[in-house]
C-alpha cells in the first residue's frame, strides 16, 4: 500500500520522535546518510508504544521505507551499505520543529549566499536595460527568491544560535561543583562545544552581516546594496524599496548574533584558559620527570634531584625558605613591654655610648654648678629676710601686720615676693615671740603686688 | 604604629619558616590577613628589624617569608620540594579530568582520598623520594611541608585549597609559559 506524500509527511509530524532520531544521528556523526538500523529501531519503538493494533499496522506500513521513497521523502536507500538519505527538505522541517535541532549555517553555507547574491547581481546587471522583458522579469524573481530565502536563513540561523548558545550556557552554570569529576567533565565538554559555535558559527555570521567587513570583493550586504542601485539607477522604485527592506531586515539580526558573540567570548575565553593551564602543569611537571630520569645511573645510593637543574628555576619565588625544625616549635615567652622603643633605644644607644658618656659628664657638671649658685642666693636672702625682721619696730598697735609688712618690704626689697611676708611672720613669733591677734572674719584681706595675690585672715598686733 | 602583639605573631612564624599570607580562612571564608597587614604597612620597620638580626624579609606580590641574609649551600631544597609537590598535585588532578581551578577555590580543594590513590603510582613515589622527601606519602608530605609552610590550607570540607602562595607559583608557570 502506498500512502500519499502528505499523508505519510503528516503521520511522521504526528509522531516526531522517529525523525527526531534521525537528527541527531545525522548531527552526532556529521553526517547526512542515516543507519537503517537507527532508523528501524526508532520506528519499533514508535510502534511498541501504541495499543491499537490497527494504528500499529497503519504506522508499519506509513514507516516502511519503500512507502518513503515512493512518497519522495527519502531519496533513496542503499542497499549495499544500508544507509538512507532523506529528502533535505523533510529533516530541515523537523528542525524547524526543535531549535535545538536546528543546523547553523556554517562558513561554506554563507560563503554560498554570498556568491549566489554575486551572480543574482551580475544577472540582473545582464537584463536590468529591458531588451529582453521576460528574461528580466525572470532575474527580478530570482533576486527576490534570493533575498527571501537568505532572510529566512538568517532568521532561523539566529534564533537557533541563541537558543543553542543560552542552553549551553546554562549547562556550564549548572555544571558548578568543582570537585564533583562528571560534571567538570560536562562543563568542559561543554565548552568545548561552545568553543566551536563560537568559531564556526557565530564569527563567519558576523562577518556576513557586516557590512563594512574587509573582505575580498563586496560584502554579502554591499551586494545587496548593489542591487538596490541597479534598481534605483533603472527606476525600479518598488523593487528598489522592496530589496531596501530585505537589507534591513537581515541587517537587525547582527545586533544579537553580537550579543551571542560576547556571551561566547566569556567562554571561549575560559576554554583557552583551561588549556592553557592544562598544557602549562603537562609541561611543567613532564620537566621535573625528565630530570628525576637523569638520575638514574645504576648506582644503589638515593638519587637527589640536582638542584642546579634549570628546570627548578621556577620555584625561585621561594628560594632560601627555612626549613622547619621541630626545636624551634616551642613559642618564645616575650615579656609585655615596648619591644620597639626597647630595641630603638638599644640601637640608637649602642652606637652613641661614647658620645652620651661624654655629653652626661658636661651635663652633670653644669647641673653641679647651677646648684652651688642657687644654695647661696638663697643663704644670701635669708640672711636680708633676718635683717629685715630685726630691725621691725612697731611704736602703735598695727592693724594689719601683713599689711605693714608688705608696706616696709617695698622698702627694702626688689623684686618683692609675696611668700617673704609669711616668712616674716614666722620668724616675728618663733624668734622674737610676737602674738598677734587672728580675725576670722569675711572678707579676707588681700594684699596684691604685681602678679601675685596674698589672701590671709587679718592679724592685729596690739602693744 | 608597630603593634607588639603581631610583631610576635609574625617572628614566630617567620623564624618557623613559615609563610604569612595576604588572605587567611576564617570561619568558611578567605579574610585580610591582619597580621601581613601589619608587616605591609610597616615594611620598612620590620625589614630593618630582620636585617638587623640575620634574616632578608622577602615579600612577594601577596606573601612574606624570611630566608638567611647567607642563603648558604641548600637554599633551593625546601623551594624545590614545594615545586615538585605542587607539579604532582596538580598534574595528577588534571590527568583525571579535573581543572587547575579544583586547587584555587577555596569552596573546592583536593581530598586525602584522592590524594593517597595518587600516591599508588610509583612516578609519584619516586618524585618525592628525589625530592629528599624519603617514603612519605603526597597526603603527608602536603600536611607536612605545603600546609605547614602555608603554602596549601585545609578548608571547611577538609580538602585541600592553594594560599596566595600557592597560587603565586602557578601564576608564575603560567604566565612563563605563555610568554614562550
Amino acid at each position: 500500500m502506498f500512502a500519499a506524500t502528505d499523508i505519510s509527511l503528516i503521520s511522521l509530524i504526528e509522531n516526531k520522535q522517529v525523525i527526531y532520531a534521525v537528527v541527531d544521528y545525522m548531527d552526532t556523526h556529521g553526517t547526512e546518510l542515516v543507519n537503517e538500523g537507527i532508523y528501524i529501531q526508532a520506528v519499533r519503538e514508535l510502534i511498541r508504544g501504541k495499543s491499537k493494533k490497527t494504528e500499529k499496522q497503519r504506522l508499519a506500513k506509513i514507516f516502511d521505507l519503500e512507502n518513503l521513497v515512493k512518497a519522495g521523502l527519502v531519496i533513496e536507500v542503499d542497499k549495499t551499505t544500508r544507509n538512507i538519505l532523506f529528502h533535505t527538505a523533510v529533516i530541515e522541517v523537523f528542525r524547524l520543529f526543535d531549535s535545538r535541532r536546528l543546523r547553523e549555517l556554517t562558513n561554506a553555507d554563507l560563503q554560498d549566499l554570498s556568491a549566489r547574491l554575486d551572480s543574482a547581481k551580475n544577472h540582473l546587471l545582464e537584463h536590468i536595460n529591458g531588451s529582453d522583458p521576460e528574461a528580466l522579469d525572470e532575474q527580478i524573481e530570482m533576486v527576490f527568491l534570493l533575498l527571501s530565502d537568505i532572510s529566512s536563513k538568517i532568521q532561523t540561523n539566529t534564533k537557533s544560535l541563541q537558543s543553542k548558545a543560552q542552553r549551553l550556557a546554562d549547562t556550564i552554570d549548572a555544571n558548578s561543583d568543582l570537585t564533583k569529576l562528571e560534571e567538570v567533565q560536562q562543563k568542559y565538554k561543554t565548552l568545548g562545544e561552545l568553543q566551536k559555535i563560537y568559531h564556526r558559527n557565530i564569527l563567519p555570521m558576523l562577518e556576513f552581516l557586516n557590512e563594512y567587513e574587509q573582505v575580498k570583493g563586496l560584502s554579502p550586504l554591499k551586494k545587496i546594496a548593489a542591487i538596490h542601485q541597479i534598481f534605483s539607477d533603472f527606476a525600479y522604485t518598488d523593487e528598489a524599496y522592496r530589496v531596501q527592506q530585505y537589507k534591513i531586515s537581515i541587517t537587525t539580526h547582527y545586533k544579537v548574533i553580537e550579543e551571542i558573540s560576547q556571551l561566547l567570548e566569556r567562554y571561549s575565553r575560559q576554554e583557552m584558559l583551561y588549556r592553557q593551564q592544562y598544557n602549562a602543569i603537562e609541561q611543567a611537571y613532564q620537566a621535573v620527570l625528565d630530570s628525576a630520569a637523569n638520575l638514574s645511573d645504576g648506582k644503589l645510593n638515593t638519587q637527589y634531584f640536582n638542584d642546579e637543574d634549570t628546570v627548578f628555576r621556577q620555584a625561585n619565588a621561594f628560594y632560601g625558605l627555612k626549613q622547619y625544625r621541630a626545636a624551634q616549635k616551642g613559642l618564645l615567652n616575650w615579656a609585655d613591654i615596648n619591644h620597639r622603643a626597647y630595641l630603638d633605644e638599644y640601637l640608637l644607644n649602642a652606637q652613641q655610648r661614647k658620645l652620651d658618656e661624654t655629653a652626661t659628664a658636661e651635663a652633670k657638671q653644669l647641673l653641679k654648678q647651677f646648684d652651688q649658685q642657687e644654695q647661696l642666693r638663697q643663704k644670701q636672702h635669708l640672711r636680708l629676710i633676718d635683717r629685715f625682721v630685726g630691725n621691725l619696730q612697731w611704736d602703735s598697735p598695727v592693724d594689719d601686720i601683713y599689711w605693714e609688712i608688705y608696706q616696709q618690704m617695698q622698702q627694702q626689697f626688689e623684686p618683692i615676693d609675696l611668700a617673704d611676708i609669711l616668712l616674716v611672720s614666722k620668724k616675728l613669733q618663733l624668734e622674737h615671740g610676737i602674738k598677734w591677734q587672728v580675725h576670722f572674719q569675711l572678707p579676707k584681706a588681700e594684699i596684691i603686688h604685681g602678679q601675685q595675690k596674698l589672701t590671709y585672715w587679718r592679724r592685729e598686733l596690739k602693744l | 604604629m608597630i603593634e607588639s602583639e603581631k610583631s610576635q605573631q609574625i617572628y614566630n612564624d617567620l623564624i618557623n619558616g613559615r609563610i604569612i599570607n595576604k588572605y587567611v580562612l576564617e570561619q568558611e571564608q578567605l579574610v585580610p590577613n591582619p597580621v601581613y597587614t601589619e608587616l605591609f604597612t610597616n615594611l620598612e620597620h620590620y625589614v630593618e628589624l630582620y636585617r638587623n638580626i640575620g634574616f632578608e624579609l622577602v615579600f612577594r606580590d601577596s606573601f612574606f617569608f624570611i630566608r638567611d641574609l647567607d642563603l648558604g649551600d641548600t637554599y633551593k631544597d625546601v623551594a624545590i620540594k614545594i615545586q615538585v609537590v605542587l607539579l604532582i598535585l596538580s598534574r595528577k588532578i588534571t590527568e583525571i579530568g579535573f581543572g587547575y581551578e579544583l586547587l584555587e577555590s577555596e569552596n573546592a580543594g583536593v581530598s586525602q582520598e584522592q590524594m593517597d590513590e595518587f600516591n599508588q603510582q610509583e612516578e609519584v613515589q619516586q618524585l618525592i623520594a628525589a625530592a629528599k622527601l624519603g617514603k612519605k606519602t603526597l597526603f603527608e608530605v602536603v600536611r607536612d611541608v605545603l600546609v605547614e609552610k602555608r603554602i596549601m590550607y585545609k578548608n571547611i570540607h577538609e580538602r585541600y585549597v592553594l594560599s596566595d602562595a600557592g597560587k603565586y607559583f602557578f601564576m608564575q608557570l603560567f604566565s612563563t609559559t605563555n610568554e614562550q
